[in-house]
């Protein structure tokens, strides 16, 4: 039941904290951790972050051989063709993309982790903290200054587009101006409570 | 990733072009688990008491009720297709829980929220409404006609969390070919629930699902929901652009 829940997620963590080809090892053995003491798993509490915490634990013990920390391991994927952008925007995109991912494996590892839980596991802040077992103050506070230097990094988004040679009318459309629109999106309020 | 200006969105849009390679089953990895568990040394602590600890949490963090040895019972009761969750019998009480957000768009919308790739089956042509739920699913509604009932097509990436939770006795679900896959077909009515990020079960979703065709092609769940017979659901399906 919970490996069918949550196999994928915890795979898909191990691979992005880079744990290469010891992905699988990584994810029984965080199972059976899991498992051999759910005695110790707090009833009530998501079972989700408490299943990454013990992965991202596994990470750092498997990576202190050889640098003792965490090393993320982000890697765009091939393009899926998609039949409604045109090339010309796939093109723009494909920049963008990449100029997005150098940005990222240029932050501090920490910064690294904060973005990837938020944004490339999709967790909550709340479950960040607890992955992490940072304060939730530190996971708010390192995303925010993540994104402000992501956002120094790659700078306004015409310049995106003239590297790409297109032209500059059919950009995006939008200005570049400082949205600080943070996404409410996730309101992480309550917690799952048992059953 | 059009404009930066949405940076959190970029970021999650990026999130799904990293290259990971694809898990292995769930069920390839519960036999490993159960494996190591039966060979791993026994716990520190005593285990009577560790037994029941595990029995009485399993069925509380699962909810489920399964008379067998808790470990097995907790490693392998559940069937997952793509983002689909298949649970034996009848389906939960459930607490009350925050609405959904949901929104309806356009398709160039939808694309843009979600990142999926979303193509509009040929044989129905553009659908009558489209509903983003989450930023995680698609929803394509088509009222009915005088041909054919309403239809639902569900699209959404189903790799990592389940996002829908059925329940129905697993013998009536019957796979069948669509060519370059295969999909599962279970003949409704049965219990759907929508899953929250957080995996919190929605109760103002749950409602009896129709005839209901999943599949999946690559990444994307495929949840296809019409009162129609099987071959002309699979007819729909197949009429869907790769």
């Amino acid at each position: 039941m919970l490996v069918a829940r949550y196999s994928a997620l915890a795979h898909r963590t191990a691979v992005l904290l880079g744990a290469g080809a010891d992905a699988e090892d990584v994810v029984q053995d965080s199972f059976v951790a899991a498992f051999s003491g759910l005695h110790r798993f707090r009833p009530g509490a998501p079972f989700r972050p408490w299943l990454l915490r013990i992965v991202v634990n596994r990470m750092k013990n498997l990576h202190r051989g050889r640098s003792r920390r965490l090393v993320l391991e982000l890697r765009a994927g091939a393009e899926r063709p998609d039949t409604i952008v045109d090339p010309e925007q796939l093109a723009l995109d494909r920049l963008q993309r990449d100029a997005l991912l150098e940005a990222v494996r240029s932050l501090a590892d920490k910064d690294q982790l904060v973005v990837t839980c938020r944004f490339f596991l999709d967790l909550s802040e709340d479950e960040t903290a607890r992955v992490l077992g940072w304060p939730r103050g530190s996971v708010k506070s390192r995303t925010s200054r993540a994104l402000a230097r992501l956002r120094a990094r790659l700078g306004p988004t015409p310049a995106v587009s003239r590297t790409a040679g297109k032209p500059a009318g059919k950009s995006a459309g939008k200005p570049a101006g400082e949205s600080a629109g943070r996404s409410a999106g996730a309101s992480a309020g309550e917690e799952v409570t048992g059953g | 990733m059009a404009d930066l200006d949405d940076l959190e969105g970029a970021l999650h849009r990026l999130g799904r072009q990293l290259d990971v390679p694809p898990a292995p089953p769930a069920a390839e990895v519960a036999t490993a688990v159960r494996t190591r568990l039966r060979s791993a040394p026994p716990p520190r602590r005593p285990v009577p008491v560790l037994r029941y600890a595990v029995v009485i949490l399993v069925l509380l963090v699962t909810g489920v009720i399964i008379a067998v040895p808790p470990v097995r019972a907790a490693v392998l009761e559940l069937l997952r297709i793509g983002g689909v969750e298949i649970h034996h019998g009848a389906g939960p009480q459930l607490p009350t829980s925050p609405t959904v957000p949901q929104q309806t768009v356009d398709l160039a919308e939808a694309q843009r929220l979600t990142g999926l790739h979303v193509t509009v089956p040929e044989q129905l042509g553009p659908p009558d409404e489209i509903v983003v739920i989450e930023r995680r699913v698609v929803s394509l509604s088509y009222r009915p006609t005088t041909d054919r009932p309403a239809v639902r097509l569900d699209i959404f990436d189903g790799r990592l969390d389940p996002l829908f939770a059925k329940y129905l006795l697993i013998e009536e679900m019957r796979q069948v070919d669509l060519g370059d896959t295969e999909g599962w077909l279970i003949p409704g009515p049965h219990e759907v629930v929508y899953l929250d990020e957080e995996g919190r079960q929605h109760r103002e979703s749950a409602r009896l699902a129709a005839t209901t065709l999943i599949w999946q092609r690559e990444a994307v769940t495929y949840r296809l929901e019409a009162d129609l017979p099987p071959d002309q659901l699979t007819a729909i399906a197949a009429s869907l652009p790769g």
